[in-house]
């Protein structure tokens, strides 16, 4: 029982390891890393991340995953920038309903895997194929110019001295955290990721519950899709492919389990941190994105790996991942 | 005699191709451990099920307090106070005792508009509850930290805290030590004791005559009858479980066992199998009979090198060897058909001439070159010899029946020439007809002198098709009938550990 009481005192020992001894690499090894200027930078460059694994980290707790989210982001910001730059509507309501739209996308894959009862591999990746389909089509496979400068408030503007998106995304932490601890919706999305039989048994309404959590995925990943779009100040379908994958990084190096029911927005964003950490010590370094990629599916693995040991049986994890797409095939046929 | 909380009247209900309940009977009394008792598939679980919500029933009606109700769902049944202990536990194990006791109900604190949990009051009442059954459980740890038993506990306040009337217990004591027992009978008197009508599954007679008030007998999907504990004797009951006469169904030549094949000495593993000593002779069917969970299938996963045993030989016709793993298992010439034929026997996605042949090409073509000419005609062989039913060759096999599908996996072990065979289950899931023509395949082979190790649940298969019998009981072998002295009665009661 004690040993229990430590393991949850120090619940993300193995992640912040590894985030310090990144941070230290790159302080010694990296040329002006070690800032206040650069801080900040992490900061603008890993919110967008921070935000879509947020909403990762809510559909691998209920044992499923969302791949659609880079392609709705991209969705997202097109749908924006057209709307905006047209001047059909308000700035703000452009983003609303390009934010609606992602939901929208989320809610479909919702429905897709537990109505239908898609496995959610076939599910969101049909999404991401969709979602980026629509958003080639409307922007006319063109990279969208010319936005008011109204967004641009969104990632450069600043609060009391605080970067809008570092209070972005510590708003929706804090209130995310509430929503995983203190809810009772929060407890039935462990419930249902640590035992759906005995989630289903209390009376939980999982499948119901369930699509919800992949329409919020689509929401975070609209709120994702605006903020990338004010960053970059012009909208391309393309640009945020690549951010399923690095989401799904995130949320593992944080050490949510893929097995589901286990871990939280708290370890998501220490894994964001990791990541953000080495792809901008990476470049200051003068390593190529390609480069960059590379330590990624590296960090990954080791993450995986060191995961999968801390939680005792070794390779579980990774035997949990097999044993799902096992399944899902069995299902298929 | 006080009304009764719970009427169970003329409920049925089928599956596809089974009848599991036919017109049952039952009533259950506040204050009162009603035990039911049957064999495996007698109807017991369908009937927990039923009552649980987690399947409609066909036709018949559920009275509760002399009114009639719907339990159409898990959520009804909770709501009309009954609630269930499953064998296998439905706690959460990530989550706090607290958390798992209120789990879908949770307290909220108020003015929140019901979005926060009121975790102390949750906890408190968790306490409460708790300490009401002299359980000294924390509500704040982790379930997973827990023993199987005060898991158990823990589902036991988690069923009390709905405000349940009737308790439902399916064998609960299957996981448990003696003390343990002890400790949930404790528990179990202090809710009779509230006028908590309890519904108590078990296969252990004896314990059943400890906490039982009345027992009911199902057979067959049917209620057979209802005694009061201290006017049951065993016997009685193993007679209304038994019943019926086995006629002569089951295409059997008895011949001369010739020489020893396969031979298990002392053979342990921690846990689960205790000194099992154990002999087939060449031409011989030997039964293994037991409950679910006596130990039969460990046992052959032992054999086949599946798992280590931690003690004790094993010889293959004298020859002292070692089996580590399935491969050396088939080196050997054993041959295993697994109890899950779907999950693990087959390869449902390839034709049957796939299915046939995979494990013998490696003998067959031993250059690695294969011949189709010469695959077709080996596969074709066993299809017309084991009278496979099948389209063409080329059929996926999961398109087979599931007769057919078993007479194609026993063809690829004839195939690559096994000199043992291991049947688990051979005829589960296989309808009437069908089960007669692998009883006449499994005859066969025994007359061409293989020797046939085969676990079955069901007695009369066990009784019809076995030269000699075993009966294991937690873990061990509790007794060896030969063809002519076994019955019924005598294998029930020794799988019961009462022999």
């Amino acid at each position: 029982m004690t040993e229990e009481k430590k393991k949850r005192r120090f619940p993300i020992s193995g992640p912040m390891i590894i985030c310090g001894g990144t941070i230290v690499f790159f302080s010694v090894f990296a040329k002006n890393f070690f800032t206040a200027s650069n801080a900040a930078n992490i900061i603008r460059q890993g919110s967008v991340l921070a935000i879509v694994a947020f909403g990762q980290t809510f559909a691998i707790l209920i044992q499923g995953f969302d791949l659609s989210v880079g392609a709705v982001m991209g969705l997202t910001a097109c749908i924006t920038a057209i709307l905006m730059i047209n001047g059909i509507v308000p700035a703000l309501v452009a983003v609303l309903l390009a934010i609606l739209v992602a939901t929208f996308c989320g809610l479909i894959n919702g429905l897709v895997t537990n109505y239908i009862g898609l496995n959610p591999f076939v599910a969101t990746f049909g999404m991401w194929g969709m979602a980026l389909g629509v958003g080639l089509v409307i922007s006319e496979e063109k990279v969208i110019f010319g936005l008011p400068n109204t967004l641009r408030f969104l990632h450069d503007g600043e609060l009391a001295g605080l970067p809008i998106p570092l209070i972005l995304v510590m708003v929706l932490w804090v209130i995310l955290h509430f929503f995983l601890k203190k809810t009772p919706y929060g407890t039935a999305t462990y419930a249902i990721g640590g035992n759906p039989t005995a989630a289903e048994l209390s009376g939980i309404p999982v499948r119901l519950h369930k699509t919800m959590i992949y329409a919020l995925s689509g929401f975070m990943a609209g709120i994702a899709g605006v903020l990338f779009l004010a960053r970059a100040n012009a909208a391309q379908a393309v640009d945020t492919i690549g951010y399923e994958f690095d989401s799904v990084v995130a949320v593992v190096v944080g050490g949510t389990s893929l097995a589901g029911g286990k871990g939280g927005v708290a370890q998501t964003l220490l894994g964001v941190l990791l990541l953000a950490a080495v792809r901008n010590g990476l470049n200051m370094m003068g390593a190529s994105i390609y480069l960059q990629l590379v330590a990624v599916g590296i960090i990954l693995i080791l993450a995986y790996i060191a995961e999968s040991q801390t939680s005792g049986s070794k390779g579980k994890a990774l035997g949990d991942l097999i044993g799902r797409i096992g399944r899902a095939t069995a299902q298929k046929g | 005699m006080p009304e009764p909380i719970l009427r169970v009247e003329k409920v049925a209900k089928s599956f596809p191709g089974v009848v599991a309940l036919d017109g049952v009977d039952f009533d259950l009394l506040p204050g009162e451990v009603h035990v039911i008792i049957g064999e495996n598939g007698a109807g017991k679980s369908t009937l927990i099920k039923l009552l649980s919500g987690v399947f409609p029933k066909d036709s018949g009606r559920f009275l509760i307090d002399g009114k009639e109700v719907e339990v159409d769902s898990v959520h009804a049944a909770q709501g009309l106070g009954i609630s269930t202990i499953y064998q296998e536990f439905n706690l959460v194990p990530e989550l706090t005792v607290a958390q798992n006791i209120f789990l879908g109900r949770e307290p909220v604190r108020k003015g929140t508009f019901g979005l926060v949990v009121d975790n102390a009051a949750m906890e408190k009442r968790s306490r409460e509850l708790l300490s009401s059954l002299g359980l000294e459980i924390s509500p704040e740890v982790t379930v997973s930290t827990l023993s199987v038993p005060k898991q158990q506990m823990v589902e036991v306040a988690k069923a009390l805290s709905t405000e349940s009337k009737i308790l439902i217990f399916d064998e609960p004591t299957a996981t448990l030590a003696e003390k343990e027992t002890e400790a949930l009978f404790r528990i179990i008197r202090v809710l009779k004791e509230r006028r908590i009508g309890i519904i108590y599954i078990s296969h252990r007679l004896e314990e059943i005559r400890k906490i039982g008030d009345r027992v009911s007998v199902l057979r067959d999907g049917r209620y057979i009858g209802t005694l009061k504990i201290e006017e049951a004797s065993i016997n009685d009951l193993i007679r209304m479980m038994v019943g019926r006469d086995i006629k002569d169904q089951f295409p059997r030549n008895y011949r001369e066992p010739g020489e020893v094949a396969l031979e298990l000495r002392n053979i342990a593993r921690k846990g689960v199998l205790h000194d099992i000593n154990l002999r087939i002779h060449q031409g011989e069917i030997v039964g293994l009979a037991g409950l679910v969970g006596s130990g039969r299938t460990e046992l052959a996963r032992v054999i086949f090198g599946v798992d280590a045993p931690d003690a004790g030989e094993v010889r293959i016709f004298g020859k002292p060897v070692i089996i580590d793993s399935p491969m050396k298992a088939t080196d050997l010439g054993l041959a295993f058909l697994t109890e899950d034929r779907k999950g693990l026997g087959l390869f449902q996605a390839l034709s049957v001439k796939e299915n046939v042949t995979i494990a013998a090409l490696k003998q067959l073509f031993p250059n690695g070159w294969i011949k189709p000419a010469k695959e077709d005609g080996l596969a074709q062989d066993f299809v017309k010899k084991l009278r496979i039913q099948t389209p063409s060759l080329a059929r996926l096999v999961k398109y087979l029946s599931g007769g057919n599908q078993q007479k194609t996996v026993l063809a690829r072990w004839l195939a690559t020439r096994s000199k043992i065979f291991i049947l688990d289950e051979p005829t589960r899931g296989i309808d009437v007809g069908a089960k007669q023509e692998i009883h006449r395949l499994i005859d066969e082979m025994v007359k061409e002198g293989i020797p046939i190790l085969m676990i079955s649940s069901e007695l009369p298969e066990i009784l019809g098709m076995s030269d000699r019998i075993y009966v294991m009981h937690e873990g061990k072998i509790s007794a060896e009938y030969s063809r002519t002295e076994a019955t019924q009665e005598k294998i029930l009661a020794s799988a019961m550990g009462r022999s």
